[in-house]
Parts: structure tokens; C-alpha cells; sequence
């Protein structure tokens, strides 16, 4: 399989004060292209923090992280935004999208990053939004006007519009009713079978049955793995490999 | 007690806002204060000085021989009291310069007295005293002091005639009437006996001051009417030329600038006050939007809307009171500077002391607008029940428009998404634009000022009714006319024009006014025209008059008044309306021909003389003074006459356009970083997501300072507008007790454009420097 991050002797701290908490520590792992990884843990565990640094969205105090054999851990802080907007997309639990734009403004927001082309670029916008079930009424519309779900499918969308390598999503769920749930897992679920890589942070375990790959860590550190193979709907089999991984990591 | 709490945390929460807050109105207090205590104790002072150094309430100055005559003549009239009598050594043409400074040579007049006489009126009192007295020591008007730097024991060099000599300063003297070159062209100094009678002994004709006391509430000004109307009645063969100078109108004339200057400190500090009520409102507003959750718990818990917005009232009130309390500290520590601005003014050592009144009007303004427009704004409250708050809150954004879609707007995104967020911010928008116009406005009223004082003096010498050449040259000699006519042929000589002044009176409907009146050859060839409208008379029973006068007499355009000279009346038909400050803004115009019907042996003794240009002035002036030399003959620098004259204004109005601009700069920089400051804070995750989707930290800098400029840009062009229209009205405005009407202060377009590209240029600079911040944002923040 091909690697598309490598992560190596990975450690992250922070001091409080006088008092230094190792978060990350030594950490060494590879993420695959075309894989739904999950990375599960309790609280504190240092999941937040492993998305961070995997993502470029902050620099590990020891080791390297490698995008495709390139090390973005010495990136200053411009060309992580560039790396980012290039090779990354983000789902976020809150979903951030801009209030005072509406629905396709806040995609093109994203997508006029990399894009020059104005009329490829929202013409990709409005058929990724209606992929993910949201037509064009819902365009012109503010994040105020659209339910949770619609408003984390149009954050999905600003999440690949530049066709990004992989996509880092942190409790995309963790906000919604459970239909709406649903119906981004499904999402996130279909993008990934088109070959888009994730990478996503969750507690749920409903939701962390639509990966393929499970990290489990524990103190700063990813003490196993579950490898589920593709999620099919109704599969009885792979949810109760995955509850058996969970209680024997003391979930 | 819980009212105060809520204040108090309010405070707290918004310590930004609380801390600019209360700048402002420290900064506005320091401004109304001194300006309303100066207003308050000018009139007190002078007159306080007046009495301490018993100064004269009437002076004439004459040819020596007139003296007994012109006492008899005082002696008769209501309201003397006593006199005493002081020969001068008088010139109007004269030249001082500060050797040991290396100062520039300024033309004024003289009135040289002698210091070892002791005299009981206008007591001679050196400030700066000099340890050693010489024989060419002198001791000069105080102004010279204040206004001009000079020092005791510096060497002065004063042109009298065609004699230079050196003096040493041995101390400095004040006198309310000869206070400042403002009022009159004349510096009153003092030299020892000896070189006294030196200079006495050269003079050709003999001056004797009478100095008068006159009896407490006497008009001064109309005692000067009377008193020349009787003495001219008694020398009905002989002219006298007279020099008479009354306090109250020297009074007047010496607080009308500072009165003026004063006046614009306070519009200014109404302006800053203005700015404060414009933020506080915005912070109110804001304040019940994003703490509306709090607003209703708050209630739910049993409070009051009465009680929260009285929480409200008392934060901006206790802000405004430690605004005004640490303003006036500083007022107090300021007072020296205050009291060098106010003293090279008015060419008195200003003491300032205290003055309750000007501290209680400013706190009770400041409070009473403070606490009446947070009370307006906060009972917004009322309407928020705990229900509406708990569950949603009032609606106060409700986006339905999308300015600028970014699929059909062929922009740069990062400018699109800038100027989104401009559109968004509207009631920010208009509290920037607000105070920037203000500010904006301020900032080139005071360049505009400094403009037409210091650089192009035009508009003020309409106002001030001064005429504008190179050269005045007197003749008193039969052959004048010749002379003229010599003097418009020499080389270098564009024009000349005759132009003369007298004082008489002009009658209307039994209203006798004194005026002083202009007589000219050609009023078509001067350079300042002052007719606001009509025009200038032509013929010999045309007259134009100032609006005072005309207002005062109950006379417009095409009525008749008469004008007394002595007891000679002549009917004149109004034909124009002048306005100008000088005599108080009582003044008039006639021809020639008009004053010889007053005024049969009138013969024209003053030109002034136009050149081609001012470096040919020295060259001309020579030429003159060689080839009369025989003659009877006074040349001015009228230029640096005006020079001289204006010296106090500008220096003062220098100082304020300085002030003005570092205020502004300093409100606007204030304003603008306080609320970049509270945007970066609400849209702390907005900008964090942006950066995590790849936004750089340039990019988010540059939307925001799209964002804000605007708001500047906006403001500082409606208020270089403003500016363009509304600053002559103002100033005529501000003088139209002195019967201004219409002001033609030039108001540069450079100007204009300057301050407006100036402001915006800055905003742009202080904007970006602020948005700095947005480097600290990490995306890291949203997880």
C-alpha cells in the first residue's frame, strides 16, 4: 500500500508553567492512500494533538512527518497554510463555516486557494454539493439557514474542493442528531470509496465503524491497531471485530 | 451595591474599550477645561492687570504742541478722571531684529518711553529684571518674550528712521493696550534717560502721550467718539493727526484671537466628546448582543431591566469620571504650556489658577452626555425577556444578501472576501466612519487654518480688512501729489494706490457710530477686496460699509446715511457691503472725491506702493528714501507689517494644528486598533478555520485590512467634504460678532486630497500593524 504520511519518532510537548507534558510520545506511524483511518482513544489521550501534527496544522517538538518522502515538519507556518490548502481538506466537529456567506461562497472560499479557473471551480462546487444530496435552493443560502447536517455536508464539500490527498475530520458527527449522523457518515463513507483518504478523530464507535483502519492510543501513544477491511452496510461481523478490539483496549 | 458589581465586571470584561474610553474623555477634558477656564477668566484677567499696573483707559498721542489743548479737551468730558503726559519718542516705521537669536528683521512701529521717569498710570513693571543696567539697555514688550523667544541681556537691533543702534535687553514690560503687534503695529520699550534724551533729540517733531484715567463704567470707546469729535470741533483751523488708543477696544481686540482659538478647542472637544458617545453606543449595542444569554439569566435570577440598565450607566459613568479626574491632573500639570500659549497670545504673563466653574461645566457636560445617551442606548434591554434570551437571543444578524459572490465577481478573492466583511460590519462601519470624518474634519480645519495664516495670508487680511502691498510710504508735504506721481514711474512699480484712513462718524435714524473710514484713489486696483456685497464706491456720494455698521444703523444697499467730520455732515448713499474685524468691524469706504466733501483740503498722504515683486521691496524702498531725502517721508515694509501682526496668531495656531493633528492621528490609531482588536476576538474562529483550510497569515491581513480601509476611506473623504464646505461658514460663524459674514479661507484642494490620502494612507498602516495579531491565531485553537 501506498504511504502518503509517515509520521517518525513523533513527539509533541507542552510546558505548563514549569511543568512539561509529554503528549506524543515517539510516535511512529504511516497513514495509507485510499484508507478511512480512525484514531480513537479516551480523553487526553493525545488524538487532537496527532491530528494536529498530522495535518500541518502544528509542528511536532521532536521528529518528522513526511508527506510523500517531503518532510513538513521544518515547514514555517506559510508553507503549512500552502501544504494545507494544497494537499488537505477539514471537517470540523463545529464546522466553521462562514456566517456572513452563503453556502457556495463559503466552498468557493476554499476553492479559489488553489483554483484560478472561477467558472471549473464553482461549476466542481455545485456538483460536490449535489453529491452529498444538497441542490441548488440551497446555494444562496446563510449557515444559519440550514440544519446541522446540511451545514457539516457543505463543510465536507469545502473539504475536498480542491480534490485533496487526504481528509482530516474531528467528531464531524459530534455535533449532529443521529439522522444527520448518518447521513454524513454516508458522505464521508462515499468520498472515501472513490478513493479520497481520511483521517478522523472520533469517540463514537458508529462511527468509527465506517473506517477501515482503527489507531488506538493511549497516553501519547498508539498502543494497536484494528484493520476492518471496507465498510458494507449490515456487516455484523467487522462491528463486533471492532467492539472486541475496543474492550481489549480497555474502551 | 449589586448595581455596581454588574458595573464594575462590565468593566472588566471590556477593558479595551473602558481604557480608550476613558482617554477620550481624559483628552476632551483637558481641552474643554482649559478652553472654558480661559474663556471664563480672560476678561477677569486683563483687567486685573489692568489694575495692578493702573493702566491708562484712554491714550492720545500728538504733536507735542497739542497737548494742553487736547487735556482742556478731556478735562470737559464726562467720565475723566486724571491724566498725565509722557513724552515719546514715536515712529510708525521701524525695524527690530534679535542679533544674539540671528532672527529675521521685523517691521513695526515704536513708542520709546523713558524708564527714569515714574510714573503713576501704566506703571512700568520688568519682568526679568537684568542684573546690570547700561546705557544702551531697553526693555521691551513682554510678547517679544513669549512669542518670540527673546531674552534678558540678548542684543536687539532697532532700525528708527535711518539710524540702526544696538540695545541690550535689560527686561521685559507689559501693558494691555501696546500688549501685542496685533492690535497695533506699535512695540512700546523703555530706554534709561540718558539715551533718552539722545533719542528725543533727533526727533524732527515732538509726541506727548496723554494717558487718562477715566472714571469706573465709562465706555471707553465712546469717550474716544466724544472726545475726538471736541477736540476736532475746537481746532477747526489746524489739524492735528491723533493717535488715540481706548482700552476696552484694545481689550477686545487683544482676547478676540484667543477667544477664537479657544472657541475651536472647545468645537473640538465636543468633537472627541461626540467620538465617545459614537463608541459608547456601538460598545452598548455589542455588549447586549453577545451577552444577551447573560442578560437573561440575569433577569431569570430576578434582576431588574431598570437595574441592568442602570449597571450600564454607572460603568460609562465611573469610566467618564476617571476620565475627568486623571484629565484634570493632567489640565493642571499642563498648565504651563497652557500658560505660554495663552501669554504669546495676548503678550501678558498669564497666570492661571483653578477655576471651578470651567471644572464643573466640563464634568457636568461630560456626565450629563455620558450617562443620557448610555441610558437611551441600554434600554434596549427592556424589550429582552428572559425567554427571548435564554432560547435565542434578538435576532441582530440576519444575512440575506450575498455582496460579492465569488463565483460571479471577477475580483481577487482575497479583496472579495475583505470587502464581504466590510458589508457585514455596518454599525462598526459607522462608528469608524463617524469618528474618522470627525477627525478628518478637525485635521484639515486646523491646516487650513495654519494655511491661511502662515502661508497665504489673503483670506485672513479680507477678514481683517488689512491691504496687501509691498511699500506704504506717507508723505506729508505739499508736493505729495507729485511725489505719487514720481513713485508710480520708478522701476519695479506695477501699481500704486492711494489709500488713507480717518476716523468720523456716520449717522442713520439718530445713531451716531465711529468708524474708521478708507478713502481711495481707485478701489478696483487693491489687492484685498473685503465687499461681501454690492461693490465699492465709485462716485463721490457712495459709500460701502461694513454689516456691522449697516445692522447697527438699520441700513441695507441704496438707503442714504450721513458722515460727520467735525460738524460737517454729508449725505452718502450705500452702495456695497464690507466686512472686516479691524476696529471692530466698524469701518467704511469712500472715494477721494467723497472726502473732499467732507473735507475741502483733504489732499492724499499715504500710497501704497505694488512691485513687480517682493525681492525689488529693499531696492525700492532706498530709491524712495535717496531721492527724498528732503522730504518729509515714512516708508513701511507693509509685508513685513503683516508679518509682524500676525507673529501671535500663527505661532498659536501652529501649536494647534499640531495638537489637532497628533490627536487625530492618535483617536484614529486608537479607534482603529480597538476595534480590529475586538473583531480579531469574535472572529477568532473564523480565522483560525480559514488558516486551517490554507488561508496564510498575508492573506488573512490584507481581507482584514480591506475590510477596515473602507471605513477610513469613507470617512476621511466625507469629512475633507465637510471640510470643503463647512469651514468658512464655521469661521464666519465663530466671527460674526465682529460682523463677518462670509469667510474665503483657502481651503486647498492639495489640502484636501493631502489629509484624505494622509488618513487613509495611515489607517491602511495602523491597520495592518494591528492585524499583525492574526499570526498568533493558530488553527489548532478550533479542536
Amino acid at each position: 500500500m501506498e504511504s502518503i504520511l509517515e509520521v517518525k519518532n513523533l513527539c509533541k510537548s507542552y510546558s505548563n508553567g514549569s511543568v512539561l507534558q509529554h503528549v506524543l510520545k515517539n510516535m511512529n506511524i504511516q497513514i495509507y492512500k485510499g484508507d478511512f483511518t480512525v484514531i480513537m482513544g479516551s480523553s487526553g489521550s493525545g488524538k487532537s494533538t496527532l491530528l494536529y501534527a498530522l495535518s500541518g496544522m502544528d509542528k511536532p517538538t521532536v521528529g518528522s512527518i513526511y508527506f510523500k518522502d517531503e518532510e513538513i515538519s521544518g515547514y514555517n507556518n506559510d508553507r503549512l497554510a500552502i501544504f494545507r490548502r494544497k494537499h488537505c481538506g477539514f471537517v470540523f466537529q463545529q464546522m466553521y463555516l462562514n456566517d456572513t456567506m452563503n453556502v457556495l461562497d463559503n466552498i468557493l472560499m476554499g476553492g479559489l486557494l488553489v483554483s484560478k479557473d472561477r467558472k471549473q471551480i464553482t461549476s466542481k462546487a455545485k456538483e460536490l454539493l449535489q453529491s452529498v444530496g444538497l441542490d441548488e435552493t440551497s446555494y444562496d443560502k446563510f449557515p444559519s439557514q440550514l440544519s446541522g447536517g446540511e451545514a457539516q455536508r457543505v463543510a465536507i464539500v469545502r473539504a475536498i474542493i480542491n480534490s485533496p490527498e487526504i481528509v482530516f475530520a474531528d467528531e464531524p458527527t459530534g455535533a449532529l442528531n443521529s439522522t444527520n449522523a448518518v447521513n454524513v457518515l454516508e458522505v464521508l463513507t462515499k468520498i472515501n470509496r472513490e478513493g479520497q483518504s481520511i483521517v478522523m478523530v472520533t469517540h463514537d464507535i458508529k462511527t468509527a465503524r465506517r473506517a477501515n483502519r482503527i489507531l488506538y492510543l493511549k497516553d501519547g501513544v498508539i498502543i494497536d491497531e484494528c484493520n476492518l477491511g471496507q465498510y458494507e452496510k449490515g456487516d455484523e461481523e467487522r462491528h463486533k471485530k471492532l467492539r472486541r478490539f475496543l474492550e481489549e483496549m480497555g474502551w | 451595591m449589586k448595581i455596581l458589581m454588574i458595573a464594575k465586571s462590565n468593566i472588566r470584561k471590556n477593558k479595551g474599550i473602558s481604557v480608550m474610553l476613558m482617554i477620550l474623555i481624559l483628552i476632551a477634558t483637558i481641552l474643554l477645561y482649559t478652553a472654558v477656564s480661559i474663556l471664563l477668566d480672560i476678561n477677569t484677567f486683563v483687567d486685573d492687570k489692568n489694575k495692578e499696573l493702573n493702566g491708562a483707559d484712554y491714550v492720545v498721542g500728538l504733536p507735542s504742541e497739542y497737548k494742553d489743548a487736547a487735556v482742556n479737551t478731556l478735562k470737559e468730558l464726562k467720565g475723566y478722571q486724571y491724566s498725565e503726559l509722557e513724552d515719546v519718542v514715536l515712529t510708525s516705521s521701524g525695524d527690530i531684529r534679535n542679533v544674539t537669536n540671528d532672527e529675521k528683521k521685523q517691521s513695526t512701529g515704536y513708542a520709546i518711553l523713558n524708564a527714569d521717569k515714574k510714573e503713576n498710570l501704566s506703571k512700568l513693571k520688568i519682568i526679568d529684571k537684568g542684573n546690570k543696567k547700561l546705557e544702551n539697555s531697553i526693555i521691551v514688550p513682554y510678547f517679544l518674550k513669549v512669542a518670540n523667544g527673546y531674552h534678558t541681556g540678548d542684543t536687539i537691533e532697532i532700525g528708527i528712521g535711518n539710524k540702526t543702534k544696538n540695545y541690550v535687553i535689560y527686561g521685559f514690560a507689559e501693558d494691555i493696550i501696546f500688549a501685542t503687534p496685533t492690535n497695533i503695529t506699535f512695540y512700546k520699550c523703555y530706554v534709561f534717560d540718558k539715551e533718552f534724551n539722545s533719542l528725543m533729540s533727533e526727533q524732527k517733531q515732538k509726541i506727548t502721550f496723554i494717558k487718562a484715567k477715566l472714571e469706573r463704567g465709562t465706555k471707553t470707546d465712546q469717550f474716544d467718539t466724544t472726545f475726538i469729535k471736541h477736540f476736532n470741533a475746537q481746532q477747526s483751523n489746524k489739524k492735528a493727526d491723533l493717535l488715540t488708543l481706548d482700552y476696552a477696544t484694545m481689550k477686545i481686540g487683544l482676547c478676540l484671537f484667543l477667544s477664537i482659538i479657544m472657541a475651536i478647542l472647545i468645537v473640538f472637544s465636543i468633537i472627541i466628546i461626540v467620538i465617545v458617545l459614537t463608541v459608547m453606543r456601538f460598545t452598548i449595542v455589542s455588549h447586549i448582543e453577545s451577552n444577551i444569554k447573560n442578560i437573561g439569566s440575569m433577569q431569570a435570577m430576578g434582576y431588574r431591566p431598570y437595574q441592568l440598565i442602570m449597571a450600564i450607566v454607572l460603568q460609562f459613568s465611573i469610566i467618564s469620571i476617571f476620565g475627568y479626574l486623571i484629565g484634570m491632573i493632567m489640565a493642571s500639570f499642563s498648565s504651563g504650556i497652557v500658560k505660554n500659549i495663552v501669554s504669546s497670545s495676548i503678550g501678558l504673563e498669564w497666570k492661571s489658577s483653578m477655576n471651578l466653574l470651567a471644572a464643573l461645566v466640563s464634568l457636568v457636560l461630560i456626565l450629563a452626555l455620558v450617562s443620557s445617551v448610555s441610558y437611551f442606548t441600554s434600554r434596549k434591554i427592556k424589550m429582552i425577556t428572559p425567554i427571548i434570551a435564554l432560547r435565542n437571543g434578538i435576532e441582530s444578524h440576519n444575512f440575506k444578501k450575498s455582496y460579492f459572490p465569488l463565483d460571479r465577481t471577477p475580483v481577487n478573492y482575497n479583496i472579495l472576501l475583505g470587502l464581504k466583511s466590510f458589508f457585514y460590519h455596518t454599525k462598526q462601519n459607522i462608528t469608524i466612519i463617524i469618528v474618522v470624518l470627525l477627525m478628518s474634519f478637525v485635521c484639515i480645519f486646523s491646516f487650513a487654518a495654519n494655511y491661511n495664516f502662515n502661508i497665504d495670508t489673503t483670506a485672513f487680511l479680507q477678514l481683517v480688512g488689512m491691504e496687501k502691498a509691498q511699500l506704504s510710504v506717507v508723505v506729508e508735504d505739499k508736493d505729495a501729489s507729485n511725489i505719487f506721481a514720481d513713485i508710480k514711474q520708478m522701476k519695479h512699480v506695477k501699481k500704486t494706490v492711494q489709500l488713507y484712513e480717518k476716523n468720523m462718524t456716520v449717522v442713520a435714524k439718530k445713531k451716531e457710530i465711529t468708524t474708521l473710514f478708507k478713502v481711495c484713489n481707485d478701489y478696483n486696483k487693491l489687492s484685498i477686496n473685503t465687499v461681501i456685497k454690492g461693490r465699492y464706491p465709485k462716485h463721490d456720494n457712495e459709500i460701502a460699509a461694513t454689516n456691522l455698521i449697516l445692522k447697527r444703523l438699520h441700513a441695507k444697499i441704496g438707503d442714504v446715511i450721513h458722515v460727520k467730520n467735525g460738524e460737517k455732515a454729508v449725505e452718502f448713499l450705500v452702495v456695497g457691503v464690507t466686512q472686516q474685524i479691524s476696529y471692530l468691524g466698524k469701518c467704511a469706504m469712500i472715494t477721494e472725491e467723497g472726502m473732499r466733501r467732507l473735507d475741502t483740503s483733504y489732499k492724499p498722504s499715504q500710497i501704497y506702493v505694488y512691485l513687480d515683486s517682493s525681492k525689488y521691496t529693499k531696492a525700492v524702498s532706498k530709491e524712495i528714501k535717496n531721492h527724498y531725502k528732503d522730504k518729509n517721508i515714512s516708508i513701511d515694509n507693509v509685508e513685513k507689517i503683516i508679518d509682524t501682526t500676525l507673529a501671535p496668531m500663527q505661532k498659536a495656531l501652529a501649536i494647534l494644528c499640531l495638537v489637532c493633528t497628533i490627536i487625530t492621528l492618535s483617536i484614529i490609531a486608537l479607534i482603529l486598533y480597538l476595534f480590529i482588536k475586538i473583531r480579531l476576538l469574535k472572529e477568532r474562529v473564523r480565522l483560525g478555520a480559514a488558516k486551517a483550510i490554507g488561508y496564510t497569515t498575508r492573506q488573512l491581513i490584507a481581507q482584514v485590512v480591506v475590510s477596515f480601509c473602507p471605513t477610513c476611506f469613507i470617512g476621511a473623504l466625507i469629512g475633507a467634504v465637510m471640510a470643503r464646505f463647512l469651514i468658512n461658514p464655521l469661521v464666519a460663524l465663530m466671527l460674526s460678532t465682529s460682523g463677518i459674514v462670509k469667510c474665503h479661507m483657502i481651503i486647498n484642494p492639495l489640502l484636501l486630497f493631502g489629509t484624505f490620502f494622509g488618513i487613509s494612507v495611515f489607517s491602511i498602516v495602523i491597520t495592518a500593524l494591528v492585524a499583525v495579531r492574526i499570526r498568533k491565531i493558530t488553527p489548532c485553537e478550533l479542536f
